[in-house]
Formats: C-alpha cells, structure tokens, sequence
C-alpha cells in the first residue's frame, strides 16, 4: 500500500492526473496569456522585442485540442530567468517574470511576451539558445512538456544541446517560424505542437526508465 | 559530440472518453540532457490574490444558501517527499455536485444542476503548509453512457506555486464504482494514499476528511530544481 521501501524516510508521492475536461476557466484570472501588459495602462513595460506565439495544439487527426492548459516558462530578454537562484541579477527585468497561461480554444493560440534572450552557460549548464518552454495539461494525458525555438536564430539553435540531444530530423518541430507581420506591431511566430500521430513534438521527461 | 538518448518514458493511453488515444504521444519521452536541464524548471512566485470564502464551495459567496448534499471539510497538508511543507501555495479544487453534475458549461446537461453550487474554489496553504476547503460530498457520475463507465465520487485538486506543481484526485473509501474505475485502477500501489481519511464530524455535523498531498518524483512536481 502506501509503505515506502524501509531503506527511506522519504513520503511517497501522490499520482499525477489528468486535469480532466472539466478545469474552470475562471481559474485562468489576470491575462497571463499576455506577458506584455502585466502594468497595463502604465507607459514602462518589459524590456526587448515584443513577440506573438500562435500555435495550435494538434492531436493524432489533426484537430485542435480545446480546453487544454498550457504553461508558458521563459526567459527575459537579457535571457535570466526569474528563479530564486537568481533574486538580486543585475539583468532581472521588473516589468517581466516569464510565466504564462492559458486554456486553448477551437482557434490556434495566441501567447503574447517577449523575445526571450540566450542563455549564458552558467554553473555547469551550457549556454542555451532563445527558448520557451511548454507544458500542457488536457483530457486524456497528465502532462506533456517541450521547449520552443525561433528560427531567426539558427547559430544559437545549432549549438543549443537540447536539440542537439534530438536526432536531427526531429530538431525543426521545435522550430517556430516566424511569419510576416506589420513591421510596427510584435512579430509573429508559428508553432504546431503535435501530441501523438504524424510530425510528433519531441516530448522531454527528466528521468530514464 | 551529440549523444543520441531516447530511453524516457512510454506514455500509455488511459481511459478517457477516447481522448487519450488521440491525445498520448505514440514515442518514448525524451531524456533532458543535464546541460540543458536548468530552463525546464519554472518558479512560480506570482499567484492570484483570493476573495473571502473561496475556500468554501459549498455556497456560491459567504452568506448566500447552502448548496444541497453532505457538506464536507478536506484538510491537511501540502508536503514535499522530504515531509517539508509547500508555503503559500494555490490549491486548487474542483468537484460535481450532488448529482454528479460539474457547473462547466461543457459538462453534458444528464443531472441537475444546483444554483447554490459553483463547484470550484482555491486556497493557499498556510507556513506550515496547511490547506484547508470546505465542499459538497460530490456524486459519482456517468462518463462513459456508451459503456455505462461510471466514475466514483472524487475531487479534483491543482497545485501551483514556487516550483511545484501537482494535478490529482482525492477518493472515497468503500465506493462502489471504485472497483471498476479505470483511473482508479491504474494509480496501483498509490491508491491507498489517494483516499481522503474520514477522521470525526465537525461542529455542523460535517464529515471531515484528512488528506496530505504529497509533491515529488517524476510526475508530481515541476522537473526537480
Ligand atoms: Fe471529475
């Protein structure tokens, strides 16, 4: 039953689930859809490129999977990531803290922030190329997590060791594409996350089997 | 030199109204190279700020009528595997009403709905990683009319702040459609600690319930920092 290996103390987990079809939306509440406004009416925001991320989460017909959570985690765009190992980095930006959600709907998404920058290799971690990363929550699967690239960045991405971890063939499905979009407005990047079918995202886990 | 790793996980489709067939990756997870592994790690520091009586679903706002059905209290605490609490974290919480009917508009109109019942609140856990919630004893629920699948009686709970991060459900003990509840059956050996503890009656003739949540291990919290 619930009795660890008498070897430990440690307490045994529960089971990660589903999030199911029937999450509340109104448990999504301030617009963290949108990175961009979190001061909205004020004339300072984050610093960097305002970006567009429109994507389309895709199961194994090609449809669009609705009512799915997704959680966006990134870096700002001098590439720190808001993480108490970092509380007090000169380069933190006050106006942006990297996290974002929001529930799909029928249409691709939308998640508005900021050109993430690169990180720097730092504390036996390589140097990263722009990236965000993903998790999504729907009926059907507990959780799936990926991490997105920008192809207007190609030398960072060719030296970014987690897609070189992917056989190559699999590298440009983490790949958005930039589009074109008004020169004065954000710029737009496409992504197709595909859970299961032809054109299958990469999915990442932490531990071997 | 690229090291090609590919021994992660094989995600099985479980028994969800055909989602999952559509929806499981057909490969194997990927293993996250440790250089990379830092980014993957979100901190979550900026939760939404609660109204008065969220952690109460048993009426839709403090004063108004009570919902109908048993009311119930869950407590308990949010831990890591270490028995350390998880400080000023949201707990999250959804479950059917009485009649096994979520109030989300997407849940197929078979059961009543109850106009004092909202079905969902939230709370943060205290500095000893306290949570608690008051609800309505939730009805089992026909999901599957196809194959008259029914779910046994659960509450749904989310969990989210720092780094952690947990979906998961809290059972009943001795309910009849436990044992032919295919998400019941695939927790295995977790089962037990997935049961909230029945452990007295409040001051209102309430049932109260003692459930720790327990965030660790590969699938219950954010990569581990
Ligand atoms: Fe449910």
């Amino acid at each position: 039953m619930s009795a660890a290996p008498v070897t430990t103390n440690r307490l045994a987990p529960l089971a990660e689930d589903t999030v199911g079809p029937y999450y509340p939306y109104s448990f999504i509440d301030g617009d963290r859809s949108d990175l961009t406004r979190l001061h909205y009416g004020l004339s300072v925001g984050p610093q960097g490129r305002q970006i567009i991320l429109r994507g389309r989460l895709l199961d194994s017909d090609g449809a669009i999977v609705d009512d799915a959570l997704i959680e966006f985690w990134q870096a700002n765009a001098a590439g720190v990531l808001r993480t108490p190992g970092n509380d007090g980095h000169p380069l933190l930006d006050p106006f942006f803290d990297g996290f974002g959600r929001l529930i799909t709907t029928t249409e691709p998404f939308a998640f508005r922030t900021i050109k993430p920058g690169a990180l720097p290799a730092e504390g036996g971690m390589a140097a990263r190329a722009p990236h965000i990363t993903m998790t999504m929550f729907s009926d059907g699967i507990t959780r799936l997590v990926t991490q997105i690239f920008f192809d207007d960045e190609p030398e960072a991405n060719g030296e970014d060791p987690l897609l070189a971890s992917l056989p190559a063939e699999l590298r440009e499905r983490l790949v958005a594409r930039r589009i074109a979009a008004p020169e004065d407005g954000p710029a737009v990047y496409e992504i197709a996350i595909v859970m299961r079918g032809p054109g299958e995202t990469p999915f990442f886990d932490d531990l071997s089997s | 030199m690229s090291l090609i790793i590919d021994r992660g996980r094989l995600m099985l489709p479980g028994p969800t109204d055909g989602a999952a067939e559509r929806r499981v990756p057909s490969k194997r997870l990927h293993l996250i190279p440790e250089a990379a592994r830092r980014s993957f790690v979100p901190w979550v520091s900026d939760l939404p700020g609660l109204k008065l009586g969220e952690n109460d679903l048993t009426r839709i706002a403090p004063g108004r009528p009570q919902a109908q059905g048993e009311v119930i209290e869950i407590s308990g605490h949010v831990l890591d595997e270490f028995g350390r609490p998880v400080r000023n974290t949201l707990v999250e919480v959804w479950n059917a009403n009485k009649w096994g009917r979520y109030t989300h508009v997407k849940d197929p109109v078979r059961e009543r709905l109850d106009p004092n019942f909202l079905g969902f609140g939230r709370t943060m856990t205290d500095k000893a990683g306290r949570y608690r919630f008051r609800t309505i004893m939730p009805g089992s629920y026909l999901a599957r009319p196809d194959i008259d699948r029914w779910r046994p009686a659960h509450v749904h709970v989310s969990i989210r702040g720092g780094s952690a991060r947990l979906i998961a459900q809290m059972y009943f003990a001795g309910d009849p459609h436990l044992a032919r509840d295919p998400m019941f059956i695939l927790l295995g050996e977790a089962q037990a600690r997935h049961f909230g503890s029945l452990t007295g009656q409040g001051p209102n003739g309430e049932a109260l319930y003692r459930w720790d949540i327990v965030i660790g291990g590969r699938n219950t919290a954010y990569f581990g920092g």
